[in-house]
């Protein structure tokens, strides 16, 4: 199918994208101040279980939101008052706080009560101490060396405690809504013998389950009534008509199941406003958008109720929606069906074509296999060949084995979507600990040349493994490396494990566990184990400085001996001073990754390897798995202001390579050599994904011809085993522009780490990092 | 010539060549790798790859590279170094370009234009891309220089990338034996033919030979079928007379099975590389690159005799508009 090169979007449409474009945060309807204070308060106030509270709190924050229906909009809801930290403390002395405490219905009596119990609730376990600590004990000081920040940290990172990183069971709550669900747990509480052993527990998260439920009803109804009130003052026939649609949809969803294509957007979009209150927008995402809603789509279609236009602009709309608080909600179009065949439709089309239309969206990955359909691969490219760093394309190829082979069964690892930037999750069916722990390999890799001995603090960070001069020959000096990487990586999934206990007890997540198998059946809730697949995913960090820095020690200390292994020693630590001969001779007289050398580009593949095997080993309190995600985000700044100078002739501080990447200005065999070099890595065994930023010169996919030939190289680097590519098509010299001139050139979007931006929100060292990265030309 | 051995076997035929390019994308279809082969018979004033005439290795010398470190003085046994008050100073009258500073060169400044290889070595490093000439209809091309002149390392080269079933392109300045061409012609799949002017007098003054050699194998080539696509460097103030465009299409009109006419836009970065081959510059007059209305007024006039002519970047297969921009002449 070949699209129209013109950004054809009705004037509603450009109306609404003006609308949220210059959105100065007076948009959203407005809230009264304390509302989720008093929500907490409420919530509380039936001395609820945990899990109740934070169900209950979701209900009473429905009730509470101040909601509105903007002119124009035929999609309807806002996000709630989001309950995200920071929350200040109220103070119950302050006339403001009891003035607007009583606008919510309190009496002055009950004000430094709510004051109280909210900061109670909240402090102990947020402020004053760690939930960590409440659950687990405070860590051992020696069991978490390497953590934090500066030359004695950085050598991993850990969360381990799972939120804002989802993708839920939309398809479910678009068949039969929140009364559906309700119903189900219903009919478990009246159903299961209460004297069964673990009845007391299964009824603790069934009874949240039920309030959650009524909140998403609720939401419904409220914005059906507004709706119905605003159409009885309507100013004229047509605005009463879009008003008594919306009242119509919303008197249905998401409490029922969606009937038509318009009200299955209407339900997801609700959902995800609900997924947002509670636990933040961040990186909640959408999922498989084209196969979520085609049955819905199909059916409309075929009984005349909608034309293809139609679905384009309902698209356009919830793109609108989703960009008034735009962070990184995922949309994933394309790849294979729970059948393993191509599943493809027309709204895998549709929302590409909608995403090109309002030239904003910026989380959008479209997912291929060798089956793809080609019109759907270049239509994929003609967007990429824009320059907006969209989609960005994952293989099924990789990934579906990947995930496999880590314990998925295969139907439902047919059906992975990445969330937020590039985490991979099994739709409404896991808690897949999103960038749960991080490991950078480059400290590990500094640590080993230096006995375990951060070099310039002096401090024993890891464990005794010898300095580079007492190593005989590579393979010893390797093992010295791996041992690092084991000290670390054990510390990084005790923490892990520390997190998956703590949220357990502190950090339910009724609303998600309703729209995740198995949570309902199992009456548990998806951070006590509810989930069918529960895993964590880990990031290696600084794979090619790692793999560039070994070949060079290999080459030209053990092998060439064209520099002493005390002499190297010495050039760090000083960071090159005065020895800038040796530093040029380490980046150039051994092979770089990223340009197809097969010795380096297989040491940099054993890095990978070997902490694969390492993390396979792993298992969390709940016997999740560790799946590795070759993937940096943007640690490799920080990760890489921590780390000294390294053999790869890198500088200390600089910034480590993105992801896998090659080091930045390092590929310099042009984009078939880097895409040669990174099949090299084990992407099908990467169950957590990896990822690739490649940056091309927009020359290069000018035209039809261009975006033909990007499709080309897109298809030949998956045919070869490249699990995933984000493109970046921006020259140099407009990126200089844009950095002098950011008012006028600053609003290209760049391929950043896992998402888009505008280059002008970007901060100077990140700005610097993006354009020190190789252009391919030619 | 550089050194060649007879014998079929890739691993012992050796040419010299000064760089592999992969991802080329304007020297023939698809995505291809460019071989460049050393050594040139002609002396094109604007020649933008000058590395390519010399069929010997080079030494290139980059001072603004250099870090004075100081090894390359201690290394050369032939003085060629010299620190001179203003810096590193390079004397080539007493290099012999035996290399020998350039390994010691982690700067960079230092480089050896031109490496021996074997069929096998070049044949390996074109094969890696091969999933990508699969998706494109790409594969390899040999450029230079010329490469007719190293005849018996490029037919080895060109069979021994058919065996493995590669698309071949040669991009050539047409001079050459007739003999070179017909040993050649059933491995290649398309020839990337210069005409550098079709006025004789100019073309001698301005690549030091005569055009009659490289028309009369271009018809010949033309009359045996080969696939030919004729590319013209417009360079302005040296052959972008009405005489030559009016030549062209009277060359087009007669040669009516050529595949196409690419005309390519000069660009200066030629110029650039004398400096560091210690070539003097051969310009007295300096041309800038055409603009888009003279070159879409070649095309378009073109494009009446031969229904393929277009401006460099645009490949008539996938398209039949073009895209005006610049690019390199050779």
């Amino acid at each position: 199918m070949t699209v129209t090169p013109t950004n054809a979007i009705s004037p509603r449409i450009e109306a609404l994208r003006a609308e949220v474009m210059r959105d100065d945060g007076a948009i959203g309807p407005p809230q009264a101040p304390c509302v989720l204070d008093v929500a907490l308060w409420r919530a509380m106030g039936t001395r609820r279980s945990r899990v109740q509270v934070r169900a209950a709190f979701l209900l009473e924050q429905v009730r509470l939101a101040g909601i509105q229906i903007r002119p124009n909009w035929r999609l309807a809801g806002d996000h709630l008052p989001l309950a995200v930290a920071p929350w200040p403390t109220l103070d119950p002395s302050d006339p403001k706080v009891v003035a607007a405490l009583r606008q919510l219905g309190l009496s002055d009596a009950e004000t430094p009560e709510l004051c109280r119990e909210v900061h109670q609730w909240l402090n102990p376990a947020w402020h004053q101490r760690s939930p960590q600590s409440y659950a687990v004990g405070e860590i051992d000081a020696e069991d978490c060396l390497g953590r934090g920040q500066g030359e004695d940290g950085s050598a991993y990172l850990a969360i381990g405690w799972a939120e804002n990183h989802s993708i839920r069971d939309y398809t479910k709550l678009l068949r039969i809504g929140f009364a559906g669900l309700r119903h189900d747990v219903q009919r478990r509480l009246d159903e299961t013998d209460i004297a069964e052993a673990d009845y007391a527990q299964k009824q603790n998260f069934w009874k949240a389950a039920i309030s959650v439920c009524e909140a998403g009803i609720l939401l419904g109804r409220r914005y059906a009534e507004l709706a119905r009130q605003m159409a009885q003052h309507a100013e004229d026939v047509e605005d009463q008509a879009r008003l008594e649609q919306i009242a119509r949809m919303c008197e249905r969803v998401p409490a029922e199941g969606a009937r038509s294509f318009a009200e299955a957007v209407q339900a997801l979009w609700f959902g995800h406003i609900l997924t947002c209150g509670v636990d933040g927008i961040n990186a909640n995402s959408l999922g498989r958008l084209d196969q979520i809603l085609y049955p819905y789509y199909q059916a409309d279609v075929a009984a005349g109720r909608l034309s293809r236009q139609e679905a384009v602009e309902i698209m356009e709309e919830l793109a609108c929606k989703l960009y008034r608080h735009y962070d990184v909600q995922a949309i994933t179009l394309g790849g294979q069906d729970r059948q393993g065949r191509d599943a493809v439709n027309d709204l895998s089309h549709i929302i590409l074509e909608a995403t090109r239309n309002v030239e904003f969206v910026r989380d959008v990955s479209v997912r291929l296999h060798h089956d793809s359909p080609p019109e759907f691969v270049d239509l994929a490219a003609e967007l990429i060949a824009r320059g907006g760093g969209i989609p960005f394309l994952f293989n099924d190829d990789c990934f579906i084995p990947a995930l496999h082979d880590h314990g998925i069964d295969l139907a439902d690892a047919r059906d992975y979507a990445p969330i937020g930037c590039i985490e991979l999750t099994i739709p409404g069916k896991a808690n897949p600990h999103a960038v749960s722990g991080w490991l950078n390999a480059a400290k590990c890799l500094e640590l080993s040349l230096f006995d375990g001995r951060a070099p310039r603090s002096g401090t024993q960070l890891g464990p005794r493994t010898g300095l580079l001069t007492e190593h005989a020959g590579f393979e010893d000096f390797y093992a010295a490396y791996l041992r690092q990487v084991d000290c670390f990586s054990r510390r990084m999934v005790h923490e892990c494990n520390r997190g998956e206990l703590a949220q357990r007890e502190y950090g339910p997540q009724p609303l998600w566990s309703v729209l995740t198998d198995d949570c309902i059946a199992r009456g548990r809730d998806i951070t006590d184990g509810g989930a069918v697949y529960n895993y964590h995913s880990i990031c290696l960090v600084g794979v090619p400085n790692t793999a560039d820095s070994l070949m060079a020690v290999k080459r030209l200390v053990f092998e060439n001996r064209a520099v002493s292994a005390a002499d190297l020693l010495e050039a760090l630590r000083d960071n090159f001073d005065g020895r800038e001969a040796l530093r040029l001779m380490l980046l150039r007289q051994a092979p770089k990754y990223g340009n197809d050398q097969a010795e380096v580009d297989q040491i940099a593949a054993r890095v990978c390897e070997d902490f694969i095997a390492l993390m396979d080993t792993m298992r969390s309190p709940l016997g999740g798995r560790f799946f590795v995600h070759l993937f940096s985000f943007l640690l490799n700044l920080p990760f890489g202001k921590s780390v000294g100078a390294t053999p790869d002739g890198r500088k200390a501080g600089d910034p480590l390579a993105y992801s896998l990447s090659a080091h930045q200005g390092r590929d310099e065999k042009g984009v078939t050599a880097m895409l040669n070099s990174l099949a090299r890595m084990p992407h099908s065994r990467a169950a957590g994904a990896s990822a690739a930023i490649v940056e091309l010169d927009p020359a290069v996919v000018e035209g039809p011809a261009g975006v033909k030939r990007l499709a080309e190289l897109i298809r030949a680097a998956f045919a070869m085993g490249v699990g995933q590519l984000q493109w970046n098509i921006t020259t140099v010299e407009r990126l200089r522009q844009a950095q002098q001139d950011p008012e006028r050139y600053g609003n290209i979007a760049v391929r950043v780490a896992g998402f888009s931006q505008m280059f002008r929100l970007i901060p100077k060292d990140l700005q610097d990092h993006i354009i020190a990265r190789t252009k391919h030309k030619r | 010539m550089p050194t060649e051995r007879s014998g079929r076997n890739p691993d012992t035929i050796r040419g010299r060549i000064f760089d592999i390019q992969r991802f080329s994308i304007h020297d023939g279809p698809g995505i291809r790798t460019t071989v460049f082969l050393k050594g040139c018979p002609l002396r094109c004033l604007w020649c933008h790859n000058p590395e390519g005439i010399d069929p010997k290795t080079q030494l290139s010398f980059l001072p603004d590279k250099c870090i004075g470190c100081g090894v390359c003085f201690k290394l050369c046994e032939h003085g060629a170094h010299v620190m001179a008050p203003d810096g590193h100073r390079l004397d080539r009258a007493c290099c012999v370009v035996c290399g020998a500073c350039v390994t010691r060169c982690y700067a960079g400044a230092l480089e050896l234009v031109g490496r021996e290889v074997t069929v096998g070595e070049v044949l390996q490093e074109v094969l890696a891309d091969r999933p990508f000439y699969e998706t494109s209809g790409g594969g390899m091309t040999l450029s230079g220089g010329e490469p007719l002149m190293q005849i018996d390392f490029t037919d080895a080269l060109l069979s021994a990338a058919k065996t493995h079933g590669l698309h071949c392109c040669i991009e050539t300045s047409g001079y050459a034996n007739w003999a070179s061409f017909r040993r050649v012609m059933p491995k290649v799949d398309l020839f990337l033919y210069d005409v550098k002017d079709t006025n004789s007098r100019r073309h001698k003054a301005n690549t030091g030979v005569s055009n009659e050699k490289i028309l009369a194998n271009l018809r010949r080539l033309h009359d045996a079928g080969a696939k030919v696509r004729i590319r013209v460097p417009l360079i302005p103030l040296y052959n972008d007379h009405q005489d030559n465009l009016r030549g062209l299409a009277a060359l087009a009109d007669s040669l009516p099975r050529i595949e196409g006419l690419e005309i390519i836009s000069y660009n200066q970065l030629g110029s650039g590389k004398l400096g560091r081959l210690g070539l003097p510059e051969v310009m007295d007059r300096k041309p800038q690159p055409p603009d888009d209305k003279v070159l879409s007024m070649w095309v378009s006039l073109l494009r009446k005799h031969n229904v393929n002519a277009t401006s460099f970047y645009e490949w008539p297969r996938s398209s039949p508009t073009s895209i005006l921009t610049t690019s390199t002449p050779r």
